[in-house]
């Protein structure tokens, strides 16, 4: 590989950016209501994992960081009393999700500020590199 | 190599790349549960091939896992340790190329005669 930790740095970019649309689909579903028969809608959670042993990463070898699946909350939600809801059961129930906004919003920041180490890895990275490339001129 | 002076110029270039990369590896997976940060080390043996007067571009660069203390996800990555790391590398990887270049430009000299 040319520039590897482009490459590295890049694949925490994209894991910080997956990490911010979960965040974002989870806020934006913040107050879907389902139907007490349904499933409420399930927080996205993101699941990152190393690539490579961490060994390879100092010979330009496989390294970085990736998604490799996405976990969901709790199908239950939160049962609430809501008997003008069209969605209400006969008890007057209907079923949030259970997601908190402080925790997400926690979430977000980590994931903002992750995403900012990263590019300001690939903006070191670049300049070593330039300074390379001028080596013997 | 040219001579001793370039050799132990390119071994330390090729130490620093690796560290900046391993940084990199660390900085990708500053939130990865689990994830143990790397250390790359190839000073002492640089140092040793020189004292020993050994070819230093035989000296090894080796990483090897950070013994930081690890927080509640398994993971001991600090992100403000590698930012210091990062930037302590990239000045250090400046300093030499500049040295290297300077080599070269009294090698240019030489060749030229003068001229």
């Amino acid at each position: 590989m040319l520039f590897p930790t482009f490459q590295t740095a890049g694949s925490g970019l994209g894991l910080f950016r997956t990490w911010m649309d979960a965040v974002s689909d989870n806020m934006a579903n913040l107050d879907t209501v389902r139907p007490t028969s349904e499933a409420a809608f399930q927080a996205r959670f993101v699941v990152a994992n190393a690539i490579g042993n961490g060994q390879e990463a100092m010979t330009g070898g496989p390294a970085g960081a990736q998604v490799t699946g996405i976990s969901f909350g709790d199908a239950n939600g939160r049962l609430m009393h809501d008997p003008s809801n069209p969605l209400a059961d006969a008890d007057g129930m209907v079923r949030f999700p259970d997601i908190d906004m402080g925790e997400q919003m926690t979430q977000l920041m980590i994931a903002q500020r992750g995403y900012q180490a990263n590019l300001a890895v690939i903006d070191r990275a670049k300049d070593a590199y330039q300074q390379a490339l001028s080596i013997g001129r | 190599m040219i001579d001793s002076t370039a050799s132990v110029i390119y071994s330390a270039l090729n130490g620093l790349a690796a560290r900046q990369r391993v940084i990199a590896n660390n900085v990708a997976n500053v939130e990865t549960p689990g994830f143990i940060a790397g250390r790359v080390t190839f000073e002492d043996s640089l140092r040793t091939a020189i004292a020993n007067g050994d070819d230093a571009v035989t000296s090894s660069v080796s990483t090897r896992s950070s013994t930081d203390p690890v927080n509640m996800n398994g993971n001991n990555v600090s992100l403000d340790n590698e930012v210091v790391g990062l930037t302590q590398t990239d000045l250090a990887y400046q300093l030499l190329i500049q040295a290297i270049n300077q080599k070269f430009g009294l090698l240019r000299t030489a060749i030229g005669g003068g001229a």
